[in-house]
């Protein structure tokens, strides 16, 4: 009886000392970019351990992040202006993506059409290729049709989104009972009438989480932004300029340090909280979904 | 008048692996201000007339036609029909009251009207203190009024029922239906109402129709249908117990059992309708039978008491039985040899090639 | 005049179409088109008037090693990634499940930020912190923990070191939560039984954990591994694919072929054979996820 409790005691110490490590480490550098962007160091080389112990919070970094001009041929404050372009990109993408997946979903659930398994199939399969094995014919095929620009990213963004968000579409119309079509129907819609007011609202939450994914995947991309704009600094995105405040470009040029953790900061919290919010929509969607496994 | 009419329908459904053919040239009509029950087992279609009528999907063949007009291109707005669904369908986002107002808001009606015209169909449906609450807070009973007021409130004039109380507590039910054939009597539409539930059917129905096999096996009157069905198929569908149907041939103005000694007098009436020598089959239901004496003798193989009957199953030699309903109280048991005798106005007899009722 | 039927067929293919045309012209076409451009000359220095050059860009890419470097290094930063995060996942997981540990959701609460917190931004974070000497790695954490400073920009080691540490940091929460919910979903009643039975921990484990996990194991190690194959930010950010080539894989590279050195034929042929390799991997996950069942 009393070796059994030692043990049991010893089996918990372990396990607690392993989570406590983990812990540790996985909190660790965004705590450390956290102090550093309300500390008042200017480079790498001047953050210490004292860094990372609150003594006081100095919100300069913020204040020269949100007002500074680091490239002179930008006429206003740079970092907001960036962010207000990802946001439009993304917010873009995230409509294209929704209404394409829509209409996907719809038609692969309700619609009884020949070859459709094969269709979805094919659909699927191609789609598998990630953006980034596809950015380099993307980049040249754009560079011929004049597409090296904000519409041409919303393009490349929107298929990975809606074709995944398509057969999560479908999963979701299939649950939803043809008699509300129908009924909307006889009360006087047409069929796409009643898809647009009847299935667009019954499948919201897929909706709303079409849109978080396709708006997540366009905000934090960073790649083709890059390949496309990579040039022309006054059409940055938000993750363009945190590439160029973290020095990667060029140490030398870049502000000081603790301006890019407050980009850092600032850019990371939210985004880590509307991926929170997805992945939990995620589960629901898959538990109301169930035997995808 | 011939309100609603549908003339050799058919449909078939293609799926990967399956094909069915529900409807398979049905003919039905319908006059004006009917309350009109279809009747049929489940999965033989009987949605698909529905929808048919509805113009959700079209037929493959054949002509549909409301109020005396083809209607085969009309879209289901264009047909200004109504339909209660069996799921009611009942938008879950939308209050009460706007799940009724929908069909009017689409259709662009005031504001005011709406409101007068919802609070008219909520007062006759007695739900005029639900109209603020949420679908899910309903139960089922308010749900399938809230899905018939919204049928009546377009105003349409015929409406379609799939099954509307088959998701009702049966005390419910008993309720609901009354209600319906009061609301019917009153509203006067012409009403298609579709069921596999034999009681529903026959206690609702001013003009009943059995759906087999695709088409439309017998229509009329309920008690018409119950006593004197089309064909010996009806006979076996319809009443809990069905009628008793038995393998008979003619002679001299006799029938005989083929199988089992049983024999008696032709009834006058068929007189100019058989043959003789031809091969029929006997029905009668079992509650038109006297137990205790007559000219038949048999020996009781089982009892069933339901409650309110005793079902007493005789067999009448040759492993034949045949099913005699008595009152509760009857106190046969296995192995009595009992007398009985069967009304002769009640008996029906069909053709046994085709099963057509002799008479009809 | 048109059937209803075949109308209605229309109809459904109207809706599935845009998006179709989309995959069509944004996934298809391009690949169809850099294959034509692989087998070109085309970069900065005639990117109006390039010509024709046969498999040459091919050839290259076998006769000076780029093929089998490539391909090694791949495999290295796939499996090099995948083991220690399943194996950190997987005992997490287990620590986690245990039904006498106390303050359980606070510790997944915590071990899911690094998950959840931008991975982009997580990287240039990171890639702060390893700069060698002045990043808090080699100045402090290393140090503290008595080992060696780590240089991704001379020691070949010490760059799949920091590779491997970061992308673990990146995706252990990851496996972590999808095989909690996998025990989590493993009836108690089976524990209970081998109790009954005497059984002990380790048997407890292999007769009943494992083979419960085993489906999901083999679900996660096959779609991470298309995954991992692909992943482009980790190395391109850390390392740059350095020193010289040695952790550069085909994604990254035909990036950088394609965007810095403006390479686009010879990055165009790179892009061919990792998209080749691409979809054979993603062929194997269909066939053993049965996913499409699941779609379709």
């Amino acid at each position: 009886m009393k070796f059994r409790l030692i043990k049991k005691i010893v089996r918990l110490i372990i396990s607690y000392l392993v989570l406590i490590a983990i812990a540790i480490w996985s909190v660790l550098p965004i705590y450390y970019i956290i102090m550093t962007s309300f500390s008042k160091v200017g480079g790498l080389i001047s953050i210490s351990i004292k860094t990372l112990i609150p003594n006081h919070i100095y919100l300069g970094a913020y204040k020269t992040l949100l007002e500074g001009r680091f490239i002179p041929s930008i006429k206003v404050p740079n970092f907001p202006i960036w962010v207000l372009h990802s946001i439009e990109l993304a917010a873009a993408t995230a409509v294209l993506s929704v209404i394409l997946a829509m209409l996907a979903g719809y038609s692969l659930s309700r619609m009884q059409m020949p070859a459709k398994q094969t269709l979805a199939t094919f659909i699927y399969i191609i789609t598998f290729l990630p953006m980034t094995a596809t950015a380099v014919p993307l980049y040249l095929l754009f560079a011929k049709f004049h597409l090296l620009n904000y519409l041409g990213l919303i393009l490349a963004y929107t298929p990975g989104t809606a074709v995944f968000a398509a057969f999560l579409a479908k999963l979701s119309i299939d649950s939803i009972p043809p008699d509300y079509e129908e009924a909307a129907m006889i009360d006087g819609l047409s069929r796409f009438q009643a898809f647009l007011r009847i299935i667009f609202r019954l499948a919201l939450p897929v909706v709303m989480l079409t849109a978080l994914l396709g708006f997540l995947g366009a905000y934090m991309d960073y790649a083709l932004a890059y390949a496309f704009i990579g040039p022309a600094s006054t059409k940055w995105t938000a993750m363009i300029g945190l590439y160029y405040l973290s020095g990667l470009f060029n140490y030398a040029a870049a502000p000081a340090y603790n301006i890019f953790a407050a980009g850092a900061v600032l850019m990371g919290l939210p985004l880590m909280g509307l991926f929170l919010v997805s992945q939990k929509m995620m589960t629901k969607a898959y538990s109301n979904l169930a035997g995808i496994k | 008048m011939e309100y609603i009419k549908l003339e050799d329908i058919w449909k078939t459904y293609k799926t990967k692996k399956v094909v069915t053919t529900p409807l398979k040239g049905l003919n039905l009509s319908i006059d004006k201000g009917e309350l009109a029950v279809i009747l049929g087992p489940s999965g033989e279609g009987k949605t698909t007339i529905l929808r048919v009528i509805a113009g959700l999907i079209k037929q493959d063949k054949g002509h549909v036609f409301l109020r005396g007009k083809n209607v085969d291109d009309l879209s289901p707005k264009e047909r200004n029909i109504a339909m209660v669904f069996q799921s009611y369908a009942i938008y879950p986002f939308m209050s009460v009251y706007d799940n009724i107002a929908y069909p009017l808001k689409i259709s662009h009606v005031s504001k005011n009207e709406i409101e007068s015209k919802v609070k008219y169909i909520a007062d006759i449906l007695k739900i005029s203190d639900i109209l603020q609450k949420k679908p899910s807070e309903l139960s089922g009973g308010q749900r399938q009024r809230v899905a018939i007021a919204k049928a009546l409130v377009k105003g349409a004039d015929i409406i379609l029922m799939d099954e509307p109380m088959a998701n009702l507590d049966a005390i419910v039910r008993v309720y609901a239906r009354e209600e319906l054939k009061e609301l019917h009597r009153k509203l006067n539409t012409t009403i298609v109402y579709v069921t596999h539930d034999q009681v529903e059917a026959l206690s609702l129905a001013t003009k009943l129709g059995i759906l087999h096999d695709g088409i439309i096996q017998d229509y009329g009157d309920p008690m018409e249908v119950y006593k004197n069905p089309r064909n010996s198929w009806v006979a076996s569908f319809v009443g809990n117990p069905p009628m008793n149907l038995v393998e008979g041939i003619v002679k001299n103005n006799e029938i005989s059992f083929i199988r089992g000694n049983l024999k008696f007098g032709l009834p006058k009436r068929y007189l100019n309708n058989i043959n003789d020598g031809q091969e029929v089959i006997i029905g009668f239901r079992p509650e038109d039978a006297i137990i205790g004496k007559g000219q038949f003798k048999g020996k009781v193989s089982m009892t069933e008491k339901i409650g309110a009957y005793t079902v007493i199953h005789i067999d009448v030699g040759d492993n034949v039985l045949l099913r005699l309903i008595q009152p509760a109280f009857a106190n046969y048991s296995r192995g009595d040899e009992v007398n009985f005798d069967i009304q002769e106005d009640s008996l029906v007899l069909f053709d046994k090639k085709s099963g057509k009722n002799l008479l009809r | 005049m048109v059937s209803w039927n075949t109308k209605q067929k229309i109809i459904g293919f109207l809706y599935i179409l845009p998006l179709f045309i989309v995959v069509l012209l944004l996934f298809l076409y391009p690949l169809i088109y850099s294959v034509y451009i692989s087998f070109t000359n085309m970069a900065a220095i005639h990117f109006l008037h390039f010509k024709y050059i046969g498999l040459f860009n091919y050839e290259m890419m076998i006769k000076d090693k780029y093929l089998a470097t490539l391909l090694i290094n791949t495999v290295i930063w796939t499996l090099g990634s995948l083991i220690p995060m399943i194996a950190l996942g997987l005992s997490l997981a287990i620590i986690l499940n245990q039904k006498d540990l106390y303050g359980k959701s606070i510790f997944y609460a915590i071990l899911i930020l690094p998950w959840a917190f931008p991975g982009f931004i997580s990287l240039l974070v990171w890639q702060g912190m390893w700069v060698d000497p002045y990043g808090f790695m080699n100045r402090y954490l290393l140090p503290f923990l008595h080992l060696p400073h780590v240089n991704s920009l001379i020691s070949v080691s010490s760059a799949w070191t920091e590779l491997i540490v970061t992308n673990l940091w990146l995706s252990f929460p990851y496996y972590m939560t999808v095989f909690y919910s996998g025990l989590q979903s493993i009836p108690q009643e089976l524990y209970e039984i081998a109790d009954v039975d005497g059984a002990g921990p380790l048997q407890k484990f292999a007769t009943i954990t494992f083979p419960s996990l085993r489906k999901i194991i083999a679900f996660v190690f096959i779609t991470s591994f298309v995954f991992t194959w692909n992943n482009f930010y980790p190395i391109y950010i850390l390392t740059g694919g350095g020193p010289g080539i040695a952790t550069e894989t085909f994604t990254v590279y035909a990036y950088q072929q394609a965007f810095s050195q403006y390479n686009y034929a010879f990055a165009a042929a790179l892009s061919i054979v990792s998209t080749i390799i691409t979809v054979g991997l993603g062929i194997i996950v269909l066939k053993f996820t049965g996913v499409l069942e699941n779609i379709t």
